[in-house]
């Protein structure tokens, strides 16, 4: 629980990164928000927090900070506990814009729906601390997808609900309309589909390769009615001198981000270590201690961007492959159905971009 | 888990306070037998079954309210107990040949015990029968606890699935109607209130959709503030008017805020789909697909609102 300085960062980098034990996070943020709930629901404090090191007190005092594992620790409890599969979505419903100090006043006060997202991107330490957002948008649709910021293993599942229901929930809240967003799953249906049903809709699609929500980019522009220029303004002056320019990331998820960034490039761990400023051996071993392996990212990199390029740009397996650095088309199919089960063309004919109706 | 054990201290006292004396009575007129005399077959049998006894007595009373068939099956279970106590405990001590009160604890306790036991049980079957009558609109003809909700105590979306299946196999094409129908911006009420009223809210209204049912119907609530009320062997203009007796009932409903004692009113939407020979899941899905496509409609957002 002590508040230790998390100060690794490179220059070089435009972010920097914290790893996963660093104590960083207001214990009064997101997880008093998880504890309540729990309690509400009738549990014990002491089964809630198990193992997490935290004690009820330490949610009043508005002064003790915890750490992303912490945090994770409490959701893993949570997910323990929640006989209905329901408590994912109603932790999502109070996500956003919360009572997370200044950035939360700035999200409420968002001018659209381009702006909302950008702040959540901008302020993901703050306001989404386990799942960072990363916005794409393109001549037709707008993209969020959940980035694992510190290796959540079991838990993502559960987290990615919550957070893809806590977006369309602080939407519809804040601008009164529902833009009728599609919801892409990385992992399997889940045995009931009834909370899914009702809190996100119809359009949800399972088994997807990735976690990441889009909708028109239409709506992006309108207006929202509880925007005030000048109290946004105020807040952001303000979120910038206590947050700093500097954006924070988990170390998982900027190692992801680097791989993204550079996928053409016929990256090994060697030089993404060396841009790390560290030797493979400490960047593996850092990884390791948050649950993740170097392969593994690169893997979901290379699907992540081949599943854009497929679907998005209509390229053919050629080309992805091409871009993807590989020296053949075969050894790309087989690559690709081993990171998502299906192959180029299958994953094609599942999900085609255009026919997924957009329509609220 | 045993939350209802501070209600029944003074039985518990009581039965301790017996077997502790027949442990002081035995050790004070008895002579304790030599370790080779004692049969660990006849202990670990006795001894094990007066403390699953004593168990079974300890899940009652933590289950039950305090009143007349908590103390007939209380009693029973003690002087269960106590006989069994006695028959471990002559496994170490033995009382001299004259005395037969040791004899007649452990023969006799525990007739009377079974006997009391019974009477107990008899009229708890007579309680659970009135009880059924209470929860027949909760559940029909099944029970699974684990399937409850904590907040409303319906049963949920499982609950209905299997319900609902049971009541297709054995009814005809066109005879079953399943309503679905939430609560106009329940997320806002959330948003505002908090999530200990949003539940309170839903419990209040659980309660008052129930009153407004009749006899055979089964509520469940699906999930968030959407309810499922399954109507067997009935058509579909009953149906229609039954469910807009139910919004009728929430309109006319005034809650009162737990903490300001401010007036809430509230208005919901239904969407009902007649059942077509479909499986379980496609009607739900259909129920909620009408629920939804009325809210657009009625000019509401969609989803959760």
């Amino acid at each position: 629980m002590s508040a230790r300085t998390a100060g690794h960062w490179r220059m070089k980098l435009a972010s920097r990164w914290y790893d996963a034990d660093d104590s960083l996070l207001p214990a009064h943020h997101h997880a008093a928000v998880l504890l309540d709930l729990l309690l509400a629901q009738g549990h014990n404090s002491h089964k809630v927090l198990k193992g997490t090191g935290l004690f009820e007190e330490d949610f009043h005092s508005g002064q003790v900070l915890i750490s992303p594992n912490q945090l994770l620790k409490l959701v893993a409890n949570a997910r323990r506990l929640d006989s209905d599969g329901e408590l994912a979505f109603r932790w999502g419903a109070q996500l956003w814009p919360g009572h997370y100090g200044v950035c939360s006043s700035l999200l409420a006060n968002a001018a659209n729906l381009q702006d909302a997202l950008q702040l959540l991107c901008d302020y993901s330490r703050a306001l989404s601390p386990l799942l960072a957002p990363r916005l794409i948008v393109d001549e037709q649709f707008v993209y969020l997808q959940w980035l694992d910021s510190h290796g959540a293993g079991e838990e993502l599942e559960f987290l990615v609900r919550a957070h893809m229901a806590g977006l369309s929930a602080m939407v519809r809240w804040l601008s009164g309309l529902q833009p009728g967003w599609q919801f892409l799953f990385a992992g399997a249906a889940p045995q009931d589909a009834a909370s899914s049903q009702v809190y996100l809709g119809e359009r949800c699609h399972y088994d997807a390769g990735i976690n990441l929500m889009l909708t028109s980019r239409a709506v992006l522009q309108q207006s929202w009615p509880r925007h005030v220029a000048l109290a946004r303004r105020t807040a952001e002056m303000e979120a910038l001198q206590q947050m700093g320019q500097q954006r924070w990331r988990g170390f998982p998820e900027s190692v992801y981000r680097y791989l993204v960034q550079h996928i053409q490039r016929p990256l090994n761990l060697a030089l993404v270590a060396e841009a790390f400023a560290m030797s493979p051996a400490t960047l593996k071993r850092r990884l390791a201690r948050q649950g993740c392996h170097f392969q593994q990212l690169q893997d979901q990199a290379r699907l992540h961007v081949g599943l854009y390029l497929l679907h998005v740009k209509g390229w053919n397996n050629e080309q992805v492959a091409q871009h993807l650095c590989f020296n053949d088309t075969t050894n790309f199919r087989r690559a690709f159905k081993r990171w998502c089960g299906l192959t180029p063309s299958d994953s094609r004919s599942r999900f085609v971009l255009p026919t997924l109706s957009l329509s609220a | 888990m045993f939350t209802h054990l501070h209600l029944h201290l003074r039985k518990l006292f009581l039965i301790s306070g017996l077997a502790l004396a027949a442990l002081v009575a035995n050790l004070m007129l008895g002579n304790s037998k030599p370790f080779s005399q004692i049969d660990w077959l006849d202990v670990v049998g006795e001894g094990g079954s007066a403390m699953a006894v004593a168990v079974w007595m300890l899940l009652v009373l933590g289950s039950r309210p305090a009143g007349r068939v908590t103390n007939w099956l209380t009693l029973g279970m003690g002087f269960m107990f106590l006989a069994m106590w006695q028959d471990s405990l002559d496994e170490f001590i033995k009382i001299p040949a004259g005395q037969m009160w040791g004899k007649w604890l452990e023969s006799g306790a525990m007739p009377i015990g079974i006997a009391l036991l019974t009477y107990g049980l008899v009229h708890w079957h007579r309680e659970q029968i009135s009880i059924n009558q209470q929860l027949l609109k909760r559940e029909r003809l099944f029970r699974e606890h684990r399937f409850t909700d904590h907040l409303t105590h319906l049963g949920r979306a499982n609950y209905l699935r299997q319900q609902l299946q049971t009541c297709l196999n054995s009814s005809q094409v066109g005879t079953t109607q399943l309503v679905m129908l939430d609560l106009d911006n329940f997320s806002g009420f959330n948003r505002v209130n908090g999530v200990r009223e949003g539940d309170y809210l839903l419990h209040e209204v659980s309660e008052l959709l129930l009153l407004n049912l009749r006899a055979q119907d089964l509520i469940c609530r699906y999930a968030a503030d959407r309810f499922a009320i399954l109507l067997p062997d009935t058509d579909m203009e009953t149906g229609q008017r039954l469910a807009s007796e139910l919004e009728l009932a929430v309109q006319s409903f005034a809650y009162k805020n737990k903490q300001s004692g401010e007036t809430h009113y509230l208005s919901t939407g239904t969407g009902i789909a007649c059942w077509l020979g479909e499986s379980a899941e496609e009607l739900i899905s259909r129920a909620n697909r009408v629920l939804e496509q009325h809210k657009c409609q009625r000019g509401l957002r969609a989803i959760g609102a």
